[in-house]
């Protein structure tokens, strides 16, 4: 069996006055999709930036496969692909140039991958990196960290200035990755991108890893929460298996949850009301978190 | 197969830069790297051509011109005076041996004197009485008392061998002028001695020393050793023969002969009484040979008869030696002054060249020991470069006196150039000689009976001498400039044609030895003749350099042997202007080549490729060694472009001035200097994340080590002494482009590839620092 594609064990890094990253742990196995969340400054890009070996920790270490990034550099470093999270580029005249110097420095040639995504991301490679808007520049950056066809990526906030026709291109695209079972690391604060991409989120407070989070189990909830509105409201009686959360009179909404197992009998009820309009509520990330933020 | 073994052969080499990375530095500095270059050049072109149409050599060759012509000058007068004045008193001694000098006691007589009155009476001739006084007895006195020997025979023997050792000047002399002393020449030493036995005997009597009974005494001691080393006779005997000698003296005293005569009768009538019979017989035959002996020199002498086909008589020919040696060996004696080294003189002294204090009325004391304290110090740093008189008196100048090496040193070259000139005297001599032989004398005014200076034709002897002085000129000339004929000397050489230059020569010899006559009579109130002479010679050829303090002359001399294009170039263009523009352009490359990427981020895609930090740094560090390499490269082309276009304007000098060889030396060190700082900058660069520390840093030390330099060039060896502010060298031990040293390319010394290895080992060191920090540091992008 393969070695995870990442292990992360007690990583601290004590930049002083609380910043850093401190007695971080988890792992990536392969092909799997993992979102790191938190507040900006909680230490999200450090903790990228360490992975990447760029900042090397006080304590702990990172393996990639197995292995520590110093130890077999150079094949090591051929799994990984990065997306900065502020992304700078050298002063060369076109973002073609760019690529192509990005092609010389992986020392392969990736101009058909590279074509290939320039135009899914409706990219104008003709402009000059520097000058590019942040939208521009973020996907830039997508193309040239995938371009590369690394099995193992990691990302910081690529999408934050995308426009929503691009953010779902991105989610295209790395859903195809995901087929050809590549592994990600996304640094997101996305609910809908990290639900939509991600297995499993891990959420970063002030340095530290304070929550793991299953996504799959969250889209699957034990009770539904439905939100209906009715004619004539106050003829409504409710079953017994239907609890009432809430109600907002102005508009007549109702919020109410009903367990997994009497979905069908709620149904069936439902069509002996005057029902105006009814939808699920899924429980997201949202929900999640500000459900733990109002327990706490 | 082909195909194959070539990428495999691809495949083996593993450059250690990253081709992509030193691309991409390429095309964001290419250009600017170009510029800088291009721009270094130009201005080392445009400087070297300006300098070259200065004519700073000229300026330099006229002062090297100024201070050559000067000491020639000096050389060529001093040797004038000194020609002229042997002529002079070359003919006076020929024409009254003896008693014209011994009445008038002028010039070098006294010495001479004495000589020539040997053979007279002795007892009653006072100038003799003087010399021996001073050359003996003086001497004797003055040893006895400093001596620390406490058994008084020991001191006597001490004193007497001191004294003895400055007469043989006095024995040469006499021995060379007397022909009838030559036959016992071998025993005036001993004569002397005995004189000095005598006069110490006389000294402890009860009566004290009288003249009369001492010098007999001597004689007689003399006389009676001499007799018994050829013939034991026992101490009873010798008592006897002394005595019979006073007693003999005594009794002939109203008779005429000399005192040799007188005791050779004496002696014959008396040793038939006093030895023992068997040496009797060759006693007697000795007194007669002694006795015929001096008989035939005297009458040789006398009829001055002429032997083997001389061209002269005998007594010219024993005269003209005499005076030939006499002179050489006084000339010697005085003249290898002027061969001693020269020195500071700080203090104040004499026109005779004495330390002096003045006493509580002001009236000068002079000093005859080494007292600073007392002594006037002259105004700070204004010491002046000793004269003849100041070298004779260095023990009290300085303390310490020349060592006898370089006495012997001195005297030797003296005697070497004075015997160059006594050639020219023999010749004049001969000539002479035979005038007088045929009845003549040209150099006498026949009127004047009076035996003074004034009998002399001096015009006429200074004209035949003046022809021999010209030509000694001549061939100093010649000599100074190592050529074959005085037309060889252009303009080049000495800023004037060689015959303008020999007559402005033979003018400076006229003015000189005129000078000399009159500072003679104006120092004819000194007694001692050394110092008169000596006083009269530095009076009258003293040039203007003379004149100036120490370091103002130095200053000038310095500025004449200065190679100031070099200079200018060496050290004005490639150790400061050429640095400025590199230097700049270093410090902002460097900077960018990391601290910039570092900043920006940029660097994030490159490490998010297999590419590690130790090849990035590797890659930027070859660029930026090979940006200063190849703005070298122009720098040396410019160097050398320059250097050809100098020659077209400047001229030859040029070429002389700066060498291919300097150019090249002077690149290197520039190159050298500038890669260096690009390791400090490089450093900073590895070090910092920022480019405000990183250039702060980096660029700081950077612009330090260039204004330190810039500072320590006005206290720094390259500035001439007389605008050089010495407290700014300082700043020369504070900037590593002090370790370019283009004083040593100028001088051509190895020190220059000595401090090179300086520079090599800081840029070795701070580029190895840098992939220390680099690899360990923590990355922000």
């Amino acid at each position: 069996m393969n070695a995870p594609a990442i292990q992360v064990f007690d990583l601290t890094k004590d930049f002083g006055k609380k910043k850093g990253v401190f007695d971080v742990s988890f792992s990536l196995m392969e092909n799997e999709f993992v979102a790191i969340m938190g507040e900006s400054g909680a230490g999200k890009t450090t903790l990228m930036r360490l992975i990447m070996d760029f900042v090397r920790p006080d304590s702990g270490k990172v393996l990639i496969e197995g292995k520590e990034l110093s130890e077999d550099n150079a094949r090591l470093r051929k799994l990984l692909s990065y997306v900065p999270g502020e992304i700078n580029y050298p002063d060369l005249p076109s973002g073609k140039a760019f690529l192509l110097e990005q092609m010389a420095l992986l020392g392969k040639d990736t101009s058909k991958k590279a074509d290939a995504l320039i135009q899914a991301f409706q990219l104008d490679v003709r402009a000059r990196p520097r000058r590019m808007s942040k939208g521009m520049k973020e996907k830039l950056a997508l193309v040239s960290a995938l371009m590369a066809d690394c099995p193992i990526l990691l990302m910081d906030e690529p999408t934050n200035g995308l426009d929503p026709l691009m953010r779902e291109e991105f989610l295209r695209q790395m859903k195809r990755e995901k087929a050809e079972g590549k592994t990600l690391l996304l640094v997101s604060n996305d609910y809908e991108e990290i639900e939509a991409l991600c297995q499993w989120a891990i959420r970063i407070e002030k340095g530290k890893l304070v929550d793991v989070v299953d996504i799959p189990s969250l889209n699957d909830p034990e009770e539904k929460v439905f939100q209906a509105g009715f004619a004539k409201p106050e003829t409504i009686v409710f079953p017994a298996f239907v609890s009432l959360r809430s109600y907002e009179k102005e508009k007549g909404l109702y919020t109410l949850a009903i367990d997994k197992k009497d979905i069908a009998a709620f149904v069936r009820w439902l069509s002996s009301t005057p029902v105006l309009f009814l939808y699920e509520k899924r429980f997201g990330l949202r929900d999640y978190f500000s459900r733990k933020e109002k327990s706490v | 197969m082909k195909l194959g073994s070539r990428s495999k052969e691809k495949r083996v080499f593993h450059a250690p830069w990253s081709w992509p990375l030193l691309k991409e530095s390429i095309k964001a500095n290419g250009l600017s790297t170009l510029i800088c270059g291009l721009g270094n050049a130009i201005i080392c072109i445009v400087v070297v051509m300006i300098l070259s149409t200065l004519d700073l050599n000229s300026t330099q060759q006229s002062l090297k011109t100024l201070f050559s012509n000067a000491d020639m000058l000096s050389l060529v007068s001093q040797g004038s005076i000194t020609m002229d004045m042997s002529y002079q008193a070359s003919v006076l001694l020929y024409r009254y041996p003896g008693n014209l000098l011994a009445e008038k006691g002028e010039e070098i007589g006294s010495m001479l004197a004495l000589t020539f009155d040997f053979s007279d009476d002795l007892e009653s001739n006072t100038l003799y009485q003087k010399t021996m006084e001073s050359f003996l007895y003086d001497p004797y006195d003055k040893a006895y008392e400093e001596s620390q020997e406490e058994d008084l025979t020991l001191r006597h023997e001490e004193a007497k061998a001191s004294a003895l050792s400055d007469t043989d000047l006095l024995v040469s002399t006499v021995t060379s002028l007397f022909p009838e002393l030559k036959a016992y020449g071998k025993y005036l030493p001993s004569a002397l001695e005995s004189q000095l036995d005598a006069y110490r005997m006389a000294s402890d009597s009860e009566e004290g020393f009288k003249w009369g009974p001492c010098f007999r005494k001597g004689v007689g001691l003399f006389l009676s050793d001499t007799i018994d080393q050829a013939f034991p006779l026992g101490d009873n005997t010798k008592e006897n023969l002394t005595c019979a000698y006073e007693g003999c003296y005594t009794y002939y005293k109203d008779y005429q002969p000399a005192d040799f005569d007188l005791f050779y009768n004496y002696l014959t009538s008396a040793i038939p009484y006093l030895l023992p019979e068997n040496v009797l017989p060759s006693a007697q035959a000795f007194l007669s040979s002694i006795k015929d002996g001096r008989k035939e020199n005297i009458d040789a002498f006398k009829n001055n008869t002429k032997e083997n086909g001389d061209e002269i008589g005998y007594r010219n020919k024993v005269l003209l030696n005499a005076i030939k040696d006499c002179l050489s060996t006084l000339l010697a004696e005085s003249a290898y002054l002027a061969y001693l080294p020269s020195f500071e003189v700080l203090y104040l002294t004499d026109s005779l060249g004495r330390p002096y204090y003045l006493d509580g009325e002001g009236n000068p004391v002079i000093l005859t020991t080494y007292e600073p304290n007392k002594m006037i110090p002259v105004s700070t740093g204004m010491g002046k470069n000793s004269n003849l008189l100041e070298k004779k008196h260095k023990e009290e100048l300085t303390g310490e006196d020349y060592s006898q090496e370089e006495i012997d040193s001195a005297k030797e070259d003296a005697k070497e150039e004075t015997s160059l000139f006594l050639s020219y005297l023999d010749g004049f001599l001969v000539d002479y000689a035979k005038a007088l032989e045929k009845g003549e004398d040209p150099y006498y005014v026949p009127g004047e009976d009076s035996l003074s200076m004034g009998t002399l034709q001096k015009k006429v002897i200074r004209k035949n001498a003046l022809i021999d002085i010209l030509k000694e000129a001549e061939t100093q000339i010649l000599d100074v400039f190592q050529v074959e004929s005085i037309k060889d000397i252009t303009m080049d050489d000495q800023g004037l044609e060689g015959e303008d230059l020999l007559v402005l020569v033979q003018n400076e010899s006229l003015g000189a030895m005129t000078s000399f006559s009159y500072h003679l009579e104006e120092n004819a109130d000194l007694t001692n003749l050394e110092d008169r002479f000596l006083l009269s010679l530095v009076q009258a050829s003293q040039g203007i350099l003379d004149s100036l303090p120490t370091h103002v002359e130095e200053s000038f001399k310095e500025l004449g042997t200065m190679n100031l294009y070099g200079i200018l170039v060496g050290i004005m263009f490639f150790g400061l202007a050429g640095l400025l523009l590199p230097i700049v352009f270093t410090i902002i490359v460097a900077n960018d080549l990391l601290a910039g990427k570092v900043e920006s981020g940029s660097l994030a895609f490159v490490l998010s490729t297999p590419i590690r930090r130790r090849k990035i740094v590797f890659t930027q560090m070859t660029f930026l060694v090979g940006c200063e390499f190849f703005l070298s490269l122009l720098l040396l082309l410019g160097g050398l472009a320059s250097r050809g276009i100098g020659i077209a304007l400047g001229g030859e000098d040029f070429m002389v001035s700066l060498t291919v060889e300097m150019v090249t030396k002077f690149v290197l060190g520039n190159f050298l200097v500038i890669l260096a700082i690009s390791g400090i900058c490089f450093l900073s660069s590895a070090i910092f994340n920022r480019t405000q520390s990183a250039l702060a840093v980096g660029g700081g030390i950077a612009i330090f080590f260039l204004v330190a330099a810039i500072l320590g060039l006005f206290g720094g060896p390259a500035m001439p002494s007389t605008i050089r502010i010495e407290s700014l060298n300082v700043f020369n031990y504070m900037s590593i482009v002090s370790f370019y040293d283009a004083e040593a390319v100028l001088s051509n010394s190895p020190v220059y590839w000595y401090k090179l290895i300086a520079l090599v080992l800081i840029a070795v060191l701070t580029y190895g620092l840098s992939f220390l920090v680099f690899e360990k540091k923590d990355l922000p992008i």
